[in-house]
């Protein structure tokens, strides 16, 4: 408990941003010393601090940081530091305080100077309780934070259309494979306690697993495993990382070449012991590997762009460790993962240099490359030419199969979708609870399921899909009540923040509800205090952490899991489409460039 | 009050740009007339022939200021040599002209062998685990200390050139670049590039013992905008290459017998032409192939180099105060110009050609000792030897396409910057040796980035030519280009009559006389 308060400092970080974020514009100078102020103090403490523990050889180590209780729920949050975290941890911090002396010169007299630093200061705080978390739920904090601030960094230039919608496509990756780790976290915390905790995971045997259902573990092996692929951005979603290089060249090297995108594999480090137990998932994750491996090593070749290249390099890269990873080289991965997180931040960095690279005879230009496919015969090596230039149609077959297979499906949901508003089931339900059916609780999560479909297909206009999901919400707890009379114990903690910050935001679109969605409309300018308040709705309820409503997820969904697996899903689905929906109708309308002239 | 019509509201907007341009080049005009010149017969000691470029024009007035001995002229940057140049580091041959023109000669540097070993070592060395640990730090000990590296523009300031096939052998021809050429030129060619280069300046007669032939160029790293702070007329190339290619055709015996025969051209035995190159962002000068010199012309050039030594501290002090956020108090790291050149980390390694305005043909004792805070072009060119425009034909072919174009980039892309310009260069990405795009799905940009025009003041290009008005007009027909330019006004375009010191503005297909004071 003696180190608890000097942890402290690594709040500094979230400190400079918040201060940032405070309205009043500092000078270039200042932002930058208080930049380097805030991320130098941690760094000497973690000097000391590792020194110490290396000293007296007390690695790993859990430290224990708070401890309190809400609503029943004991909440006790450590911190676990280990040979990996200390890697990750020196990692960032070294990264950091290099990408914050870079930008100093490169953003110069750039618009958003201040707004750049502010956010590579939240993703530092992110990444430090991402590498110290003691538990997953802290460990989903770090992770939430550091996809927020990769959202705010793609869409940095305000102005260009294009980054705005890949920094949604981004998000919305994150998000659906935040909910992986979240879903696995709460699992685990059910089914047994503690292993929720770092400490329990790496001294679990085999012996420990044996009596727990193989179907459960397989479960929240296969949660973790879908998390970390979307953070890595392994084979399903191995595309995104080219087309989220659109903020500046630093916060690209330090994203997606540096630590971001070696989260994923962090994450996997940690709970190593828990997802090599079955066999199934080892062999899952070394062919999520190999196969990324292949299809990204293909498609770095035939990019015309550095940056495409260097990212395609960078998951094939990723691709090799999650085969180390399956082959149980843990240390390896450890290695391999700091040389390559140090090489392509630096790459990066450096990347506008190819021309004059290229101009002279440097080896990057010149060396021809000894590879398999200079072996295959010409026809096959253009068809891979062709498949690979268009990323192996993986983004236009999903849309095809979206358009043709589902046509019929969307179109004949989407009637149905106009034809019955809410009120129709609103009053549908009422004449339940009225007549008191058997069928009735699970009915309503049924209905919370329909309406968040509707709202996230109908999200055409901003107050419509607001509402939508907002009745959605109230629907899903309206059940968990009649399932639970005594629900509103609990509930009401997660319920009193969502409802006030889902009325602040549905008056503030309701000024804007017959824009369309498809278009830009920039209203950021002329109503900034709209989209700032609209902005912490949307960051509260999509469960910033440490925030009522993070605190209060944990809870309800735990709780939920004993009620009812129906009513935890549509919550689930509901947790998604919120942070979807919400982001989509902030960039929408209050960012982008627009075609109205002054 | 009704509100404006969109005709209205266009000639308001033409009335506020023409206004602000009277603003800013009336007081230079007035300052032209005013300036009382001295011509001055005796033979200088050294004459140096630089770059008709604006960042040149801030040089030479500190290097007159400090040694009066020494007369300076204003050319294009190419010397009058078209040709494509394939230095030893070059994989293919580039055009060293301006990119109007298709240039009909190839010429190389000979090759060393020493490159080709250090490039095997690197292959050998990034294909194992090792070897991309070892290019980590030295990437990291680069971008820490960016003086230790050796970059693309250091290996071409090289000192030392030799050129391998600059005097014609075979009349084969071959192809390169898709255009088919001969390797080298003949003497007869070199006597006349050399002879029209000289007639052009007005360099006649008077020759000094040194002449000096200096190109600029510009070393920036990780800027993928390198070309635009290069030399315009070398298509962006640095001009050393042509710098010494000339130097070596007017050092030559035979050169010089056939003008002297042919062109009645007497360049005395005494008189050398040194080759050099200025460096625009870091401020120095480099001389080539200056072994072989006699020790008397050894002493003096050592006096030139310490003069132009000086010359170039004081121009990069004068031109560090123009820099946004490097003030006397200033907080941007990169103070120093050499630094700025070198750094990974620097995004405005200089202003380029920001606030060009003034594009003056005509004597350099119009604009001497005039301070024209770097926004003029100056051409030589001697008004008095020239009497039917012939030489201004061909001055105003190369100087107004060139000068009109820069400057109309700089414009536009500070008019507007997202719709023709770059937009910001920090999230750009390099396709294909092509351009660049914005992260990786944009249309290809074109323009010049933020960062190269925001202390620009958007203005149209102002030609001052010293020559009579009516030979001044006629000479417009000669070029088609050129007529288009100024007849469209995308140019101001003056006649400056020096002995009545009257200004004549081309306006409705005639030269008008133009009063200086504020009616319109």
């Amino acid at each position: 408990m003696k180190y608890s308060l000097l942890f402290g400092l690594y709040l500094s970080p979230l400190l400079g941003c918040l201060l940032f974020n405070m309205g009043k514009r500092f000078s270039e100078k200042t932002i930058i010393n208080i930049s380097l102020f805030t991320s130098i103090v941690p760094f000497i403490f973690s000097i000391i601090f590792t020194g110490q523990l290396f000293l007296h050889h007390s690695i790993p180590l859990e430290i224990p940081l708070v401890n309190f209780t809400l609503v029943k729920h004991h909440y006790n949050y450590t911190l676990w530091i280990d040979h990996n975290s200390i890697v990750f941890l020196f990692l960032t911090h070294i990264l950091a305080i290099f990408v914050i002396k870079y930008s100093y010169t490169y953003l110069n007299l750039e618009k958003g100077f201040q707004r750049f630093f502010s956010t590579i200061q939240l993703f530092i705080f992110g990444m430090y309780v991402l590498s110290l978390a003691g538990s997953l739920d802290i460990f989903f904090a770090g992770w939430e934070i550091v996809g927020l601030s990769s959202f705010l960094l793609i869409a940095f230039y305000r102005a260009h259309n294009r980054s705005l919608i890949n920094a949604w496509r981004v998000f919305n990756i994150y998000r659906v494979c935040d909910l992986g780790l979240l879903i696995g976290a709460v699992i685990s915390q059910a089914f047994y306690h503690d292993a929720n905790r770092f400490s329990f995971i790496s001294q679990l045997q085999p012996a420990d697993l044996s009596f727990i259902s193989p179907w459960t573990i397989f479960f929240l092996s296969f949660f973790m495993i879908f998390a970390s692929v979307g953070k890595s951005a392994q084979f399903p979603f191995y595309n995104w990382p080219s087309r989220a290089m659109e903020g500046p060249t630093p916060s690209s090297a330090i994203f997606y070449g540096a630590l971001s995108i070696h989260a994923g594999v962090f994450l996997l480090l940690r709970t190593y012991p828990l997802w090599s137990y079955h066999l199934t998932n080892t062999i899952l994750v070394g062919i999520i590997g190999l196969t990324t491996f292949v299809l990204s090593k293909i498609q770095s070749k035939v990019q015309a762009n550095i940056k495409g290249q260097i990212a395609y390099s960078i998951t094939a890269q990723i691709g090799i460790m999650f085969i180390e990873l399956s082959l149980g080289f843990t240390t390896l991965v450890l290695i391999h993962l700091m040389f390559h997180a140090l090489y392509r931040c630096f790459q990066l960095l450096v990347s506008p240099s190819i021309v004059l690279s290229s101009l002279t005879n440097s080896p990057q230009f010149q060396a021809q490359e000894i590879s398999v496919l200079n072996f295959l015969p010409k026809r096959l090596k253009n068809t891979l030419y062709i498949l690979a230039s268009t990323e192996f149609n993986f983004d236009n077959s999903w849309r095809g199969f979206h358009f043709l297979g589902w046509k019929n499906i969307y179109n004949y949901f989407n009637t149905i979708a106009q034809k019955v508003q809410w009120y129709f089931v609103v009053v549908l339900l009422i004449i339940l609870i009225i007549f008191d059916y058997k069928f009735l609780p699970m009915i309503f999560p049924i209905v919370s399921i329909f309406l968040t479909l509707v709202a996230l297909i109908r999200s055409t206009h901003a107050f419509s899909s607001l509402f939508n999901i907002f009745i959605a919400t109230t629907v899903n707890f309206v059940g968990i009540y009649y399932w639970d009379k005594n629900s509103l114990d609990y509930t009401l903690i997660y319920l009193i923040p969502w409802f006030i910050t889902s009325i602040i935001t549905l008056v503030i679109t309701y000024r804007f509800r017959r824009l369309n969605l498809s278009y830009f409309h920039a209203l950021g300018t002329e109503f900034p205090y709209h989209a700032n308040s609209f902005f912490i709705c949307f960051i509260l309820l999509s469960g910033m952490p440490f925030s009522p409503i993070f605190l209060a997820e944990d809870i309800i969904l735990e709780k939920f899991i004993d009620i009812s697996f129906l009513s935890t899903f549509s919550l689930v689905l509901n947790f998604m489409a919120i942070a979807i929906i919400y982001s989509k109708n902030y960039i929408r309308l209050f960012m982008g460039r627009t075609m109205k002239s002054y | 009050l009704h509100p404006l019509t969109n005709d209205e509201h266009f000639y308001a907007l033409k009335f506020c740009q023409e206004i602000l341009e009277r603003k800013h080049f009336i007081p230079h005009l007035v300052d032209i007339q005013k300036n009382i010149h001295t011509t001055n017969y005796k033979s200088h000691p050294f004459q140096a022939v630089f770059c008709m470029d604006d960042r040149e024009c801030g040089l030479r007035r500190h290097l007159e200021l400090i040694n009066p001995d020494i007369q300076t002229f204003g050319t294009a940057g190419h010397f009058g040599i078209e040709c494509f140049y394939q230095s030893e580091i070059d994989p293919f041959p580039r055009k060293h002209c301006p990119l109007p023109i298709a240039p009909k000669v190839l010429i190389k540097e000979k090759t060393k062998k020493v490159q080709k070993i250090k490039m095997k070592y690197y292959m050998w060395l990034s294909n194992i685990i090792l070897g991309s640990i070892a290019t980590t730090f030295e990437l990291l000990l680069k971008l820490l200390n960016p003086i230790k590296g050796n970059n693309y523009y250091n290996i071409q300031m090289s000192k030392k050139k030799s050129l391998s096939n600059l005097i014609r052998s075979t009349e084969e021809s071959i192809m390169t670049n898709n255009h088919s050429v001969k390797q080298g030129y003949s003497f007869e060619e070199m006597a006349r590039i050399v002879y029209e280069q000289l007639q052009i300046i007005g360099l006649t007669k008077n020759f000094a013992p040194l002449i000096f032939i200096i190109g600029h160029g510009s070393t920036s790293e990780n800027n993928p905008y390198f070309t635009a702070y290069g030399c315009g007329a070398c298509s962006g190339r640095p001009g050393g290459p042509n710098a010494v290619i000339f130097v070596t055709m007017a050092n030559m015996t035979e050169v010089r017998s056939i003008l002297k025969s042919k062109y009645h051209f007497f360049i005395s035995e005494e008189t050398l032409f040194i080759a050099g190159m200025h460096n625009t962002c870091s401020d120095t000068v480099t001389f080539f192939d200056c072994e072989n010199i006699n020790d008397i012309k050894l002493t003096s050039l050592k006096k030139f180099q310490l003069s132009i030594s000086q010359a170039c501290a004081r121009n990069a002090t004068e031109r560090m105060q123009a820099m946004p956020n490097v003030t006397a108090k200033s907080i941007h790291p990169m103070k120093d110009p050499k630094l700025r050149s070198l750094s990974f980390f620097e995004t405005r390694p200089e202003m380029g050609h920001t606030d060009l305005q003034f594009a003056i043909v005509g004597r350099r004792e119009l604009t001497h000792n005039l301070d024209l805070k770097r926004k003029a072009f100056l051409q030589s060119y001697d008004s008095t030897i020239d009497l039917d425009g012939k030489i201004l034909a061909k001055i105003l072919t190369a100087v107004v396409p060139v000068c009109s174009g820069i400057s109309l980039d700089y414009f536009f892309s500070r008019v507007d910057n997202l719709r023709f310009g770059a937009g910001s260069k920090l999230p750009q990405n390099i396709v294909g040796n092509i351009g660049t795009s914005h992260g990786t799905e944009s249309d290809l940009l074109y323009g010049l980035p933020i960062q190269m025009v925001d202390r620009h003041t958007p203005l149209r290009l102002v030609i001052v030519v010293e020559q009579k008005p009516h030979i001044a007009l006629a000479v417009l027909n000669t070029h088609p280009l050129v007529e288009q330019i100024i007849k469209n006004h995308w140019v101001y375009y003056f006649a400056y009559d020096w002995e009545q010191k009257e200004y004549y503005l081309f306006k409705n297909d005639s030269m008008i006389k133009y009063n200086l004071g504020w009616s319109i």
